[in-house]
């Protein structure tokens, strides 16, 4: 679905972002793009949805290289960026407007997304609140069916249950040909919805793997301050306890701890490289 | 193919276009019909002044107004590159560049259309209403403005100088055409005030209006600039939104 290769990108001479990046996803599932602030989250997805030029290599999405804007590209691509505009008074008039464009577009999904929010479609946009623009966006988006979905902070400005209900909205959108990849800086805000970690540090994709992977390859594990093992591969002090990561020891599988998981390869990226074999 | 042109596509854009700037549209049209009401008094002063109060002037007055608010209408052409917001969403919109810039196109010249009838209909209030009031013959505003053809067709190509502002300018981009081009405008003026100044102005005289044409060569070819900077500058302004990022 996209193949990112030997890519450049720089917005000043002195600021080199990504140098010789290289990324592979495959079509499907939910995807993960963690990264610092600043780590070049929102350029990568931007270079992703052609919204920004790369000076060096190459970019496939869905086939099409992004950059050229074409409408048969554009149509199958949702992107939500963290920022959102509304130009359009109503929400109708701006369903009316907009819908055409997505030959996918489902309105009566859209109404029912918009209802679990609480958003009445006769709402002026301009009267709604940051986080509620941001649900309305996020209702849209998963209405036009796009083959790619692309979120930037999408839970940004939600309360605590709109992130619940945002969850279950995406969950419930996923079929074989949807992709949505949601970077975030808020690895807890996911929660379990995710299939695949990218991690992004020092403009290099240093960590991408799917869930599947990294729960056979490691284990999260909480114990007593005395836990020792020569297989952490990272820990973090709690108050009475430990949390780490270590080498999974192959008797069965613990739940993935983003947030460390995160912090753990952003630290030492090299003690998170897997193998093939493994 | 990214040029490609979809008459559908290209309809949804228009009408998404349209329902954006509807009210900019009907404001700057309404600050027009103002202008064009002063400039109506102000020529019928001067009239008076002359003792000649014959009000011959509609078709000046639409001209200079369109001139005027036409390129204000332009400049504020590309409404989502006032924010980052708006024109992510924009660049985002699945249609093609050629599409995107059509359509902002044809929304500037909707302008000239829309005003050309409203300023036609007040000509109509005007000559009927104010004959019997004042001391002056109102001329009927003629349809056929093949009279100022010339001003029309630099106007066209004119307004690309804007387009090409509204896109290249996040914020202002009226003001900062018009200072970026001060200098272009101040020569052209110097070369019509110079012709004017320098030559005998009167070169015809058009006996169904009455009025002298007073275009000399060299003010002529200086009208005539604006077609080709003009079609450079609508060239520059499709390069510009096909390379505009986000």
């Amino acid at each position: 679905m996209i193949e990112i290769e030997n890519l450049s990108f720089q917005y000043t001479k002195h600021k080199v972002l990504f140098d010789q990046l290289n990324l592979q996803l495959t079509k499907g599932g939910i995807v993960g793009l963690f990264g610092k602030n600043g780590a070049g989250k929102t350029s990568l997805i931007k270079i992703i949805s052609g919204l920004i030029f790369p000076q060096h290599g190459q970019v496939t999405v869905q086939g099409h290289n992004p950059a050229r804007r074409l409408p048969s590209f554009l149509r199958n691509v949702y992107f939500l960026p963290d920022e959102v505009g509304g130009f359009a008074d109503k929400i109708s008039q701006y369903v009316s407007l907009y819908s055409p464009f997505y030959p996918q577009f489902n309105n009566e999904r859209f109404l029912a997304m918009l209802s679990d929010f609480g958003i009445n479609q006769t709402d002026h946009l301009k009267h709604l609140s940051y986080g509620q623009r941001k649900q309305f966006y996020i209702c849209f988006g998963l209405a036009t069916n796009s083959d790619l979905i692309i979120m930037d902070e999408p839970t940004n400005g939600l309360d605590i249950p709109s992130k619940s209900i945002f969850r279950k909205l995406v969950a419930s959108c996923m079929t074989v040909e949807t992709s949505i990849i949601i970077s975030t800086h808020q690895v807890r805000d996911l929660g379990n919805l995710i299939d695949r970690v990218v991690i992004l540090e020092g403009g290099q994709i240093v960590f991408n793997h799917s869930l599947d992977r990294i729960a056979q390859t490691y284990d999260f594990v909480q114990a007593g301050t005395d836990f020792v093992s020569d297989q952490i591969l990272y820990h973090e002090e709690g108050v009475g306890q430990v949390k780490a990561i270590i080498k999974s020891s192959g008797q069965g599988h613990s739940k993935v701890d983003f947030e460390m998981l995160f912090n753990g390869v952003v630290q030492n990226p090299q003690k998170f490289k897997i193998s093939e074999h493994e | 193919m990214n040029n490609q042109i979809n008459f559908q596509r290209l309809l949804s854009l228009s009408k998404l276009l349209f329902g954006l700037n509807k009210k900019r549209m009907l404001y700057t049209v309404l600050a027009a019909l103002g202008l064009g009401f002063i400039l109506t008094i102000l020529v019928m002063v001067m009239g008076s002044i002359k003792s000649k109060p014959i009000f011959e002037e509609h078709e000046a007055n639409f001209v200079f107004v369109l001139i005027v608010f036409g390129s204000l209408f332009s400049a504020g052409a590309f409404q989502a590159n006032r924010s980052k917001a708006g024109i992510t969403e924009y660049l985002m919109i699945p249609a093609s560049t050629w599409e995107k810039f059509i359509s902002e196109a044809l929304l500037s010249f909707s302008f000239s259309f829309v005003f050309y009838i409203v300023y036609w209909l007040y000509a109509l209030i005007i000559n009927s209403f104010l004959s019997g009031m004042v001391n002056a013959y109102f001329m009927p505003f003629n349809l056929d403005l093949s009279y100022y053809c010339l001003a029309l067709v630099s106007y066209v190509f004119g307004i690309g100088i804007f387009q090409f502002g509204a896109i290249t300018f996040r914020q202002m981009p009226f003001l900062k055409v018009l200072l970026w081009a001060l200098p272009f405008f101040a020569i052209v003026f110097l070369l019509k005030t110079s012709a004017d100044l320098s030559q005998n102005s009167l070169i015809g005289y058009d006996e169904y209006t009455h009025r002298s044409i007073s275009y000399t060569p060299l003010v002529q070819y200086s009208t005539y600039l604006a077609i080709p900077v003009g079609f450079i500058f609508w060239v520059l302004t499709y390069l510009k939104l096909k390379e505009k990022e986000a």
